[in-house]
């Protein structure tokens, strides 16, 4: 399902070159749940970016569904991210002028879906996500856990092939924070490929596979039934 | 989609309270402004335009040229149109007309009318409805009269106006034939009362003498005529016209034919507009909406990295760059929208002040679908016009950067919004200077010595008794001790314009040299009320009778320009009349200031046409008294309606005092939008360094340090719009200056003047702001953090 071949990204500011990836060869197939743990700053969110198709890389190739994605114009990225692609963010970005009906029922807009099929899944996803009392609240009158679930709802609304979690849990106590991750789960068990970047052990462990990321490049690649053998 | 994004624009506009108010606030004024311009150029250019043929009508004038200028006549020989009816096919119609003040009686009741004696073909060439009467039929007979249903009220009251008689002079009865509907405001021939030409032969006017060219003259032309192609016909044809009665080669006039439908914009017609007015209003309702737009789009830039973070999860959710341009622009439309709802309040409010600068009767017709879409139309162009920058800006941004939180909004928008605080008071600026030179210009015009002293002379049209018994009313009005000098003459020596051409020659002359002349018929008196000076020699007086019979009286820049050595005495003649140089007056001005001093003959006449009184402005009130009473005694029906010299040499001015006050209103305006947006912008900047100032203050800076840093980059932008704005007006006001023969330096005054007014008031405004952010609690400042 996705598949990057020498993956690379520099970033260039006025004097310095930072080479944020560096020949990342990484293959996931549909339904599984890969967590990517590594240093701050040794590139797991530029990977995440590149996966999400928020940005291209400078080198290499990346196949999204057998497509090559890797220097696809914005337009393009924007027209196969929606639909195909949720995100969650550590800190939830969700959208202070929108309620939590309004945030979630974005994607939706942006796909063209009509009014009333809209209201339906949104709430469903609310229900899913027992957030439905909160329908009507604006992200603030939300705790961190709760505006983490919205999050979680709006990027599984558009019932997306893949969901790209950033530290999901970052900003989250454990209590909350294993509440996220039963919803990931949960979600990963009816289908949806789940890569979530995180840099806590034990939910990386909820995973399939956990590849570590170490100055750009990845270091291992660790198949969880190897561990186990 | 729509839905969402109102939705999202109104919590935005109430989250952010006084940005949005700020936004609003500046977008209303300009579209105010706007919206009452528009109100105001749309009834300028309605002027005449509902004649069915005004299209196809025109007036003929013809223009001299004059070795002192060039003068355009507006009015013709009364043969003339009948001839080039019958030999120029396409002209398919004509109308000749001519005005006269008389006294109208009927029973008790009298008035001074202001007759339009014309051709019979007035009502069809012209369309002045008649709710009574046959337009056909109204003017055939030689008694009959059409006026207008106000003027039948006004006379008849509620009583059937058709076949009353109305008395001219006491004598000549006049058969009511037709009423016209009240004429609209929007009309140049403002005629309530019309009278067929054919009741001149009784007063002993032959109107097919070439004689006097007294008359108007409207052509209507076939439709789809070339013009240009009459135009010259008509050239040909008097050309030749000219040479079998005067036996002289040269035609001096040039022919024009002016539209119907333009006339009013024509700056030659008296209480009309102009087109230059119309332009310059236009433009002073753009720049205010243009500045107000500036602010839109500065405060927005500004603000954008606030809303960066939507933008990119927007971005993320899949909106294209597209869907959040078309977001923004819409979020700018309906910003727009309020404030045409809060523009259309403001004009509310405005018109009835704005009506008595105009001296209009305008209202805000909101049933008029036209008025209503162009309103609209301006509406989706101002939120465009503010939005669109913004939109786009906002579009382009990243989601990963914005979302990385690394954002921050990059040089190149902070150097476009000091482009726009330079352009926005540059503007003002540049309207700041050009309203001081104008007031300036004004004020020199309306107290430049004029030669002669128009203050405290009061003057009127002498009608019947008045007129038949000149000398014993002056006699009478002498009597009192506030009236201290009476004359009279035949035009308004404030508006002199017959000319005798080159028909006169005077003594010594080289018979090659040319010098065509001013001239006007005064009586007695006339330059010691007017206090003018005697250069040399005296002028008539009833102790020399032979004055009256070949003296002549001249101004110095006749003799002057023709050369004339030890005057008095010289010979000069004109018309075949020999006279003799008794006195030379100082120069005066016999046209508005637009025109330079004219040489010119002042002639003896016993046809007093305009009597002048000076008065004793000590004893102003009880002179007015008397003089009206004494008039009542040499004519009882008439009604007495005088004005005061200066105030008609004023009315030459009313366009441009007319334009001097909309200045000054914009003037206010455009600092106040100006400053307006300065304010926002300032105090979200400060907003946005508050933890900077929080570290420097931490570090020791003192709260003058801090204003300092606060100020000094916008004090610098108003400097260089200074620098910009000043030679920008310069040129324009030296281009509006051009029109008078009379003008002040432009100087440096009013350059310097504005700069720091302009310069004071930013400072105030961003001070305010400054020293809230220098003032705060570092401590808080810093667990903004």
């Amino acid at each position: 399902m996705i598949k990057t071949v020498s993956l690379k990204k520099i970033y260039t500011t006025d004097e310095v070159e930072t080479t944020a990836l560096n020949n990342v060869n990484l293959e996931i197939r549909e339904g599984e749940f890969v967590s990517i743990m590594g240093p701050s700053g040794c590139g797991k969110s530029t990977l995440l970016n590149l996966l999400g198709l928020l940005d291209n890389p400078s080198e290499g190739d990346y196949y999204f569904m057998d497509e090559q994605v890797s220097q696809y114009s914005e337009r393009k990225r924007a027209s196969v991210r929606k639909g195909s692609i949720g995100f969650v963010f550590q800190s939830f970005n969700l959208i202070d002028e929108l309620t939590v009906f309004e945030n979630v029922e974005l994607p939706l807009l942006y796909l063209g879906v009509s009014g009333s099929d809209r209201k339906k899944r949104v709430e469903e996803v609310l229900e899913q996500m027992q957030i439905m009392a909160r329908r009507n609240h604006f992200p603030q009158q939300l705790s961190g856990g709760q505006q983490q679930r919205v999050a979680v709802a709006r990027a599984v609304v558009a019932r997306p092939k893949v969901i790209l979690a950033d530290e999901p849990t970052g900003n989250l106590d454990s209590k909350h924070g294993d509440e996220v991750m039963d919803l990931l789960n949960q979600l990963n068990e009816e289908g949806t490929t789940i890569i979530m970047v995180t840099h806590s052990p034990s939910y990386a462990e909820r995973g399939q596979r956990v590849v570590h990321l170490f100055d750009g490049h990845i270091v291992t690649e660790n198949i969880k039934d190897k561990f186990h053998v | 989609m729509l839905k969402n994004y109102f939705k999202i624009a109104l919590r935005n506009i109430a989250r952010n309270k006084g940005c949005s108010l700020i936004n609003i606030a500046g977008l209303a004024i300009g579209l105010a402004v706007c919206i009452l311009i528009m109100l105001w150029v749309q009834d300028e250019l309605s002027y005449d335009r509902w004649h069915h043929n005004a299209g196809n009508t025109y007036l003929m004038m013809s223009t001299q040229q004059l070795n002192t200028g060039e003068q355009v006549i507006t009015t013709q020989q009364a043969p003339l149109a009948p001839i080039l009816k019958d030999n120029i096919p396409e002209i398919m119609n004509y109308v000749r007309y001519f005005v006269y003040d008389m006294p109208i009686s009927y029973g008790e009741k009298s008035f001074n009318e202001q007759l339009c004696l014309a051709d019979s073909s007035y009502f069809s060439v012209f369309t002045f409805p008649l709710v009574e009467g046959d337009s056909l039929k109204a003017l055939v007979d030689p008694h009959s009269v059409v006026i207008t249903e106000q003027l039948a009220r006004k006379y008849f009251g509620e009583e059937e106006p058709l076949g009353k008689v109305l008395t001219l002079r006491d004598r000549v009865p006049l058969t009511v034939t037709g009423v016209m509907r009240n004429i609209p405001e929007n009309s140049s021939l403002q005629y309530e009362m019309v009278i067929p030409f054919a009741l001149l032969r009784e007063f002993g006017v032959d109107i097919n003498e070439w004689k006097g060219s007294d008359y108007y003259t409207y052509l209507l032309l076939k439709k789809d005529t070339d013009a240009a192609a009459v135009k010259e016909k008509i050239q040909n044809l008097s050309s030749s016209l000219y040479r079998e009665r005067t036996e002289k080669e040269v035609f001096p006039y040039i022919i024009s034919l002016v539209p119907l439908s333009t006339l009013h914009l024509q700056g030659y017609w008296y209480g009309g507009g102009s087109l230059q007015t119309v332009y310059i209003m236009l433009a002073v309702a753009v720049v205010i909406l243009v500045i107000a737009c500036m602010n839109f789009i500065n405060i927005s830039t500004a603000r954008s990295t606030i809303r960066a973070k939507e933008v990119g999860l927007r971005k993320v959710a899949g909106a294209h760059k597209g869907d959040l341009i078309l977001q923004f622009l819409s979020e700018a439309v309906l910003l727009a929208c309020l404030a045409l709802m809060l523009a259309l309040v403001l004009v509310e409010l405005a018109l009835p002040v704005f009506n008595e600068i105009a001296q209009k009767n305008l209202g805000l017709g909101l049933t008029d679908w036209k008025l209503l879409s162009y309103f609209l139309f301006l509406m989706v162009v101002t939120g465009i016009l503010s939005g669109a920058y913004t939109a786009f800006y906002i579009s382009r941004f990243q989601p990963v950067k914005v979302l990385k939180g690394v954002f921050k909004s990059g040089r190149g928008s902070m150097r476009f919004r000091r482009i726009l605080v330079v352009a926005q008071f540059t503007l003002s600026i540049g309207i700041t200077v050009c309203m001081l030179v104008l007031f300036r210009q004004i004020e020199y015009v309306k107290t430049k010595d004029l030669g002669y002293d128009k203050n405290n002379v009061l003057c009127f049209r002498p009608t019947g008794g008045v007129a038949e018994h000149y000398e014993a009313f002056k006699k009478e009005l002498l009597k009192d001790p506030g009236v201290l000098d009476v004359t009279s003459s035949v035009q308004n020596i404030v508006h002199v314009n017959s000319t005798i051409g080159n028909n006169w020659s005077w003594e010594g002359r080289d018979p090659s040299r040319k010098l065509e002349i001013h001239f006007d018929w005064v009586s007695y008196d006339y330059a010691k009320t007017m206090k003018m000076e005697i250069a040399e020699g005296r002028f008539y007086s009833p102790d020399f009778p032979s004055d009256t019979i070949d003296g002549l009286v001249v101004n110095e820049s006749l003799v002057r320009l023709a050369g004339i050595k030890d005057p008095i005495g010289k010979k000069i003649s004109y018309w075949g009349r020999d006279c003799r140089i008794i006195g030379v007056v100082n120069d005066f001005h016999l046209e508005p200031l637009y025109e330079t001093l004219k040489p010119m003959l002042l002639i003896y006449s016993s046809d007093h046409q305009v009597v002048y009184v000076r008065i004793n402005p000590d004893k102003l009130q009880a002179a007015l008294v008397y003089i009206k009473q004494v008039y009542k005694e040499f004519e009882p029906t008439g009604t007495f309606r005088a004005f005061f010299l200066n105030d008609a040499y004023d009315t030459y001015y009313m366009d441009e005092v007319r334009l001097l006050t909309v200045f000054k209103y914009a003037t206010g305006l455009t600092i106040f939008v100006s400053c307006l947006g300065l304010f926002g912008l300032v105090a979200y900047l400060a907003e946005q360094r508050t933890r900077e100032i929080g570290i420097r203050k931490v570090l020791g800076a003192s709260v003058a340090s801090i204003i300092r840093l606060l100020t000094k980059e916008f004090v610098l932008l108003v400097i260089t719009a200074n620098l910009v704005a000043w030679p920008l007006a310069y040129l324009l006001m030296n281009r509006l200056l051009e029109r008078y023969a009379y003008r002040i330096d432009i100087g440096v005054g009013g350059f310097i003047l504005s700069g720091l007014l302009i310069l004071t008031v930013a400072l105030v405004t961003i001070s305010y702001q400054a020293v809230r952010a220098a003032l705060t609690d570092p401590v808080k400042a810093l667990r903004h953090e």
